[in-house]
């Protein structure tokens, strides 16, 4: 099947599938709510839409190749322990039918920079406990090749912590295009978390989880094009993060070009600018160097804006200001808020199909659009005569 | 907008309003027709993924925006609107039915009837399968294999449906009155050269047919007294039995030789239950072709698979009743179902791509199963007729527009060459072949014809001559 990636409408979080032609999926962050659980409640099901794109493996347990965590906030790790297996897999149960998770891709730096007072919510801390786990059977010698026991550290630590984890450790700089030894049908660059060293001199900022987000430009394969579609994804990265992405990338800025951005921290002024939208009275200037590393956009490119609906209010995050900052960037064609698409008040997910001709909107029938009359497609489409 | 919407009857009025609040749908022009039909014209935005759109248009000719009539009849909504692309549309290999110069080609949207998924489904719904469609042509996705969405269904039956007007060919083989020596100076080709040649046989009397078909059951299509009969009892036959008996016998599990069976009984027990011909006006034809390597030549295995089509038929031959109604010949043009059961027909679905045929028989059969097929992804490698059209037979032929006289081989050829590209193409009365030809697995010589396809062979400067037959043995 064609690559696709889909952004699910969780509200101000993220949940990211990518689904490769390779027939690989990767799942960067999960937001699943309570109330999404909750049959009564009309919040989109975030956890049945992600179940239904998903396959069954050998043991037909329901699996993703690959999770990321960009960072160990709430809104980006909600549902993990209620929908995902965690602990041997061997202990896998049918009856509760959780999803296995292949191979987790986790950065140490994201646990170690917290500032005073940020703490872990439960799923966080359940995250970093299998990876230790695994971590820990691999440094018994087990082997990583079995499903639902593999992991991915992304970056190195400091004081030599990850020195002898040898090939599962990823550098900084470094391209993943292999998933537990299959052509993942993409390349993830490992852009960030940045090194202690780059974040900046304010102490609090280098304990920011936020800023210590994992931050990737995936290279999406279509059609034998291995750059069909470039994805550019950074968490809750700040706006000092990206001056310094910027910094680092600014001899080689194709490194961070995107045809599919997903604008940092749900859209936050926060990402752009280091001043307050609110306090600035709309007036607050954009960091030149932060946006340089956010808009080297190409052509007809889409940012994602995974975030609450965005109005003209005060609110950050989302920002008003910096949709009209993402939608300014030279080749972005539009910016496309998850919790607005294709009509705020019932989202759907947001499915980007890739082939040599770039990325494309699939369709989708909203329930209120079509009560309206104003949606142009089937629910399903069918197959053509 | 161009409009004159208080001339335009109400259902119409209202499919204007809905179009025009599509996205990615404006409505350009409307123009009212004397008999309260109405076309609109409406432009379809947001058709090309971002590269494309960046170039104005995608690398397979579809622009960033089309302009799209709808055709709405003057008894809208009781009869879906006609959808048709500009005229030069780019040509597509599937899914897509013939236009001319003035008039736009049709995408081919729903695999049911058009006027089933528009009754059950409305236009909204219609309008996405058509900005799919358009999405998909963009990319040269409209075959997709993944989805077995191309409606040529496979299966493994046992019947051959030759386009004839003469006698049932149910009468036993009579092995005795054909010469052997052909499969024998075959069998010895190991240290000779071979050539033979494929040609409709001229002369082989018409009673002598029988002799060329397997001996299950054999369906005729044809113009003569006898034929308006054999379609009215093909029309008895709904998609949907078809379908049921193939849910039944998977139910059931039953054996290739179950279905066959049932399928034949189907098809005998409705024969004295036709119609004449001229009293339906489109025949929904369920069929089953049988096609089959020429493999027995070089002394493999025969190798023989059915496919089950559903031709839209059309029964009358009257020329001048066609000439007055265009859409009717466009209606002659073949459309494929095996089942009116999505899952069913996916399960049943193939993608051809590698696969060639040769067509014996360019007639009214042989054009529709011909287009079929390339729009499938056949490849056509040579059409076998000798024949021109007639006055009385191109009221059958799906291609005829006003080629009173021309070679049917050249229509079927040329709309196939059209479909395919720069594919080799013989358009001859008779191809030849040598032993460097074959084997070729995927190469299938199609019998829709009458008249039995003769191979005339040579070895060692010996002419031998012979009949395909599928027992094992030629004739």
């Amino acid at each position: 099947m064609a690559a696709q990636i889909h952004f699910f409408p969780v509200g101000n979080g993220d949940m990211t599938l990518i689904h490769t032609e390779e027939g690989k999926t990767l799942l960067i962050d999960c937001h699943i709510r309570k109330a999404a659980d909750n049959e009564d409640d009309d919040m989109f099901d975030a956890a049945a839409e992600l179940r239904g794109l998903l396959e069954r493996d050998d043991d037909d347990r329901l699996h993703v190749d690959a999770m990321l965590l960009s960072h160990p906030d709430k809104d980006h790790i909600s549902g993990l322990q209620t929908h995902f297996h965690l602990g041997d897999p061997d202990n896998w149960s049918e009856d509760d039918d959780k999803i296995l998770i292949d191979q987790m891709w986790s950065s140490p730096i994201i646990f170690r920079r917290m500032r005073n007072g940020e703490t872990l919510c439960d799923d966080a801390k359940a995250w970093r406990s299998e990876v230790k786990r695994r971590i820990k059977r691999y440094e018994d010698g087990g082997s990583l090749e079995s499903a639902g026991q593999d992991v991915l550290i992304l970056g190195e630590d400091i004081d030599g912590k990850t020195d002898d984890l040898g090939d599962i450790v990823v550098p900084i700089g470094d391209t993943i295009s292999h998933i537990r030894g299959q052509d993942a049908g993409l390349d993830a660059l490992l852009i960030g978390p940045l090194p202690d060293d780059e974040v900046g001199d304010d102490e609090e900022e280098k304990l920011s989880k936020n800023d210590s987000s994992v931050i990737i430009n995936f290279s999406i394969h279509a059609d034998e094009n291995n750059e069909a579609a470039k994805f550019l994804t950074g968490g809750d990265a700040e706006v000092l993060v990206w001056e310094q992405v910027w910094e680092n990338e600014k001899s080689d800025p194709e490194t961070l070009a995107y045809d599919i951005l997903q604008a940092p921290h749900h859209c936050s002024w926060r990402s752009l600018s280091h001043e307050s939208w609110s306090k600035s009275g709309g007036t607050a200037e954009v960091s030149d160097a932060a946006f340089k590393a956010l808009s080297q956009a190409r052509e007809n490119a889409i940012v994602v804006a995974s975030s609450k609906p965005i109005k003209n209010e005060d609110g950050d995050p989302p920002c008003h200001g910096a949709k009209q900052a993402y939608e300014g960037i030279d080749n972005v064609k539009e910016l496309v808020c998850t919790s607005e698409y294709p009509l705020e008040g019932d989202p759907k997910r947001l499915t980007l199909e890739i082939s040599e001709g770039g990325t494309q909107k699939l369709a989708v029938k909203s329930t209120a659009a079509a009560a309206a009359g104003v949606a142009s497609t089937a629910a399903k489409s069918r197959g053509h005569g | 907008m161009s409009t004159d919407v208080e001339n335009i009857n109400v259902g119409s009025r209202r499919a204007i309003l809905q179009l025009s609040r599509l996205d990615a749908f404006t409505v350009v022009e409307v123009m009212p027709k004397a008999d309260d039909s109405c076309i609109v014209s409406v432009d379809i935005c947001d058709l090309l993924a971002s590269r494309y759109e960046a170039a104005g248009q995608s690398p397979y000719g579809v622009m960033a925006t089309e302009r799209v009539s709808f055709f709405l009849p003057s008894d809208y909504p009781l009869n879906p609107p006609t959808i048709r692309l500009r005229p030069d549309f780019p040509a597509q290999r599937f899914h897509y039915t013939f236009g001319s110069e003035e008039v736009g080609p049709m995408p081919c949207l729903t695999a049911e009837p058009l006027a089933d998924f528009f009754h059950s489904q409305g236009l909204g719904a219609l309008c996405g399968q058509l900005q799919e469609w358009l999405r998909k042509a963009a990319k040269n996705q409209l075959a997709n294999e993944a989805d077995g969405w191309e409606p040529n269904p496979i299966h493994r039956p046992h019947f051959l449906v030759l386009d004839s007007g003469n006698g049932p060919p149910l009468a036993p083989v009579n092995t005795e009155d054909y010469p052997k020596y052909f499969y024998a100076g075959i069998q010895n080709r190991e240290n000779s050269t071979l050539s033979f040649a494929l040609k409709l046989g001229d002369a082989v009397a018409p009673q002598d047919l029988s002799k060329c078909l397997p001996d299950n059951i054999a369906i005729h299509i044809g113009a003569n007294e006898r034929s308006g009969t054999y379609a009215g009892v093909l029309s008895s036959i709904s998609d949907m039995s078809l379908s049921q008996l193939y849910l039944l016998c998977e139910k059931v599990g039953a054996s290739q030789e179950d279905l066959e069976t049932s399928i034949a009984s189907v098809l005998m027990r409705n024969v004295g239950e036709g119609r004449r011909e001229g009293t339906a006006e489109i025949i929904r034809v369920p069929i089953a072709l049988d096609v089959r390597r020429p493999f027995r030549i070089t002394g493999s295995e025969v190798d023989i698979e059915r496919f089950y089509f559903c031709l839209e038929y059309p029964s009358r031959h009257s020329l001048e009743y066609l000439t007055s109604r265009p859409d009717a010949i466009i209606c002659a043009f073949g459309i494929n179902y095996g089942s009116s059961n999505l899952a069913i027909r996916r399960r049943l679905s193939g993608i051809q791509r590698e696969r060639r045929f040769s067509l014996g028989g360019a007639g009214s059969l042989g054009s529709a199963v011909g287009a079929s097929l390339a729009r499938s992804g056949w490849t056509c490698s040579a059409v076998i007729d000798p024949d021109i059209c007639l006055p009385h037979n191109t009221a059958r032929h799906a291609f005829f527009w006003d080629s009173e006289a021309y070679p049917p081989k050249k229509l079927v050829g040329a709309t196939c060459l059209s479909m395919l590209g720069s594919a080799p193409l013989m358009m001859s009365d008779v191809v030849h072949y040598d032993t460097s030809d074959l084997p070729e697995p995927d190469h299938f010589v199609i019998h829709t014809t009458a008249s039995p396809i003769v191979l005339e062979a040579s070895v060692d400067g010996h002419e031998l001559r012979g009949i395909y037959h599928q027992d094992g043995k030629w004739y």
